[in-house]
Parts: C-alpha cells; sequence; structure tokens
C-alpha cells in the first residue's frame, strides 16, 4: 500500500532516476557519530506509528526518511522540510527493535543539510544570539530589572571572545557566513 | 568534592521566562543545607544549535563542563534541556576517547581541557541524593 504522501505527490515526485541515488550517502552518514546503525533499519515502521510529530504531519514520516538515506537521495533529503520538523522527542529512539538513533541520524541529516547551504531561520537567529550574548535567547531589560526585585544574583556574563573563536575553530562562523553569501545573491 | 555544594547551571530559557523555577529552587535547596554557587562564566548548553553544528554543540557543553572542573564542583541544571545535553556530553566524552581529543583539540584554542572529573545533574536528582546522604 503507498503511503498518504505518496499518492499526493506529482507523478514526477514518484520516479526515482539511478542518477540520483548516491550509493556512498548512507557511509556519509554512518560515520557521524550517533548515528552509525542507519543501515540496521528494516522499515517496521514502529517509529513512525509512535512518533507524535507524524500523527499530525501529512508530509513527515520518520520510516520514509531512513529509507531514502539508505538508498542514497541525498539530494531529496538534505533539501526536504521534513528533516527539520523531528523534536527530538526520543520516542523513536526508545521503541525502535533494532536501536537505530533516528533522532541522532536527522541531526547528522541537519547538520549536512546546513553545510549545503538550507538553514530555517530560527537556528539562525539562535546561533547569532548564543555568539552576541552568550545566552541562546536575548534576556530583555525588563527581565533583568525584575530579578533584582526578586532579589535574585546578576546573571553570570559570558566570554564572548572565547565563543567567537570557538565558533572560527569548529567551523561554526563559516556554515553561518555561508548562508548569508547565498542571501546576498539571491 | 562535597555533595552539599553545585555550581547551578541557570540555562537560557529560565532567566528569560520561568524565574520562579530559580527562585524555588534555591529556597529548596537552602531548605535542605545545599549551597549554590554562580558560575564565573556562562554560555549556552549547545542543545540549540545541535542541528546546525554537532561539534560546536560538543565544544560549548564541554566548556561549561571545563569551567565546573577548574571549581572542581559538580553541576546541578534546571532547565531540562540542558541537564541532558551536558549529562549525555560528560558521558560521551568520558567514554570516546576519540570525540574527546577532538574536543580538546577545540578547547585548546583558548586555554581549557576536558579532563572528566566530575558530574552534571539535574536539580531534582541532587535534592534526591541529598535526602539519601541525611537519611
Amino acid at each position: 500500500m503507498p503511503e498518504k504522501t505518496q499518492q499526493k505527490g506529482t507523478e514526477q515526485e514518484k520516479i526515482i532516476k539511478a542518477n540520483e541515488i548516491d550509493p556512498h550517502f548512507k557511509y556519509e552518514i554512518s560515520k557521524v557519530p550517533g548515528a552509525k546503525k542507519i543501515m540496521m533499519c528494516f522499515q517496521c515502521g514502529t517509529c513512525t506509528a509512535d512518533c507524535p510529530i507524524a500523527r499530525f504531519s501529512d508530509s513527515y514520516r520518520p520510516r520514509k526518511l531512513m529509507r531514502m538515506t539508505q538508498l542514497g537521495l541525498k539530494d531529496r533529503v538534505l533539501s526536504s522540510d521534513n528533516i527539520w520538523l523531528c523534536a527530538a522527542c526520543f520516542t523513536c529512539v526508545d521503541h525502535c527493535p533494532q536501536d537505530v538513533e533516528i533522532s541522532s541520524i536527522l541531526r547528522a541529516l541537519r547538520n549536512m543539510a546546513v553545510k549545503e547551504g538550507v538553514m530555517p531561520v530560527v537556528f539562525r537567529d539562535l546561533s547569532s544570539n548564543i555568539l552576541k550574548t552568550g545566552y541562546a535567547y536575548m534576556i530583555p531589560a525588563s527581565r533583568l530589572r525584575k530579578r533584582e526585585e526578586q532579589g535574585l544574583p546578576p546573571l553570570p556574563k559570558a566570554s564572548l571572545e572565547s565563543l567567537a573563536k570557538l565558533s572560527e575553530v569548529t567551523g561554526f562562523s563559516k556554515l553561518l557566513k555561508k548562508k548569508k553569501e547565498e542571501k546576498a545573491d539571491d | 568534592m562535597t555533595e552539599l555544594k553545585y555550581l547551578l547551571f541557570l540555562g537560557c530559557i529560565i532567566p528569560y521566562r520561568i524565574n520562579s523555577y530559580e527562585i524555588s529552587t534555591r529556597k529548596v535547596a537552602k531548605k535542605l543545607g545545599i549551597e549554590l554557587v554562580e558560575m564565573p562564566d556562562f554560555n549556552c548548553c549547545g542543545l540549540p544549535i545541535d542541528p546546525v553544528s554537532h561539534d560546536m554543540m560538543l565544544t560549548l557543553a564541554a566548556r561549561n563542563l571545563c569551567l565546573a572542573e577548574q571549581q572542581n564542583l559538580n553541576i546541578m541544571t534546571l532547565c531540562t534541556g540542558c541537564g541532558g545535553t551536558l549529562l549525555k556530553v560528560n558521558e560521551t566524552l568520558k567514554h570516546d576517547k576519540n570525540l574527546k581529543e577532538k574536543v580538546n583539540g577545540y578547547l585548546k584554542e583558548i586555554g581549557l581541557e576536558f579532563k572528566g572529573t566530575i558530574k552534571s545533574n539535574i536539580s531534582f536528582k541532587c535534592f534526591w541524593k541529598t535526602l539519601d546522604l541525611k537519611k
């Protein structure tokens, strides 16, 4: 039985051409820490059945993403919006009979998508907030005043120089710049 | 290392949205006789940017753990996200030598080194342990 999403897709989307398939993609993913067991998935569908996101989404199916990764549909997986829908609740990881760490594999896919230049806006904001203040969220001045009124000690400050240096050596700042350049091109 | 002294890791979301959680934690800690030390320096635990760069997330979490190692204190986290991240990164780096080497390579740039001498726990687990000790 074809899945709901497949019925909805156009004829073009259904056809997989052999030149789309990258046979090394699964090995590339399995090298990432935590994503070793991608080849263990035997498509039982427990992850999709238990997924709280799949229950409310028409397109997010973890099983399908695992199969696409195994097959090597690199471009389709990395450009898909679906890989960004996982909420990392780890229900699939807990229930998987083959111990596949689906959340970690999705994280690996996301990391790879970012390297290709795909990054949702929210992660850009969070990243720039961390580099600017050390906190993932900009804490407004009214909050800080309220802290004082409540008798709480002042918030610890972040050492921004070391954060900038770390983002430089881990290649994090490069990833952020990548998207910016692309945006300028648009 | 005493069990009654912890480095308090606030996280980002607690000062941003849920001050009440911090206040109640401080009150409970006081009642149990736990001393809470403020972080000398803080950065986000890294969880929000895990999808962007796993390496950066590991490094950010390891940096917080290093700061606690310098003071020789265990970490008490409030937010479950930070708690999970610090706990997981701490355990992973303790057992995975290759990953530890990689992260230490990054941390060397700012003069820190992850040794794996401390523990990180979420607040209620710390309270639980203290109650067990007092029995």
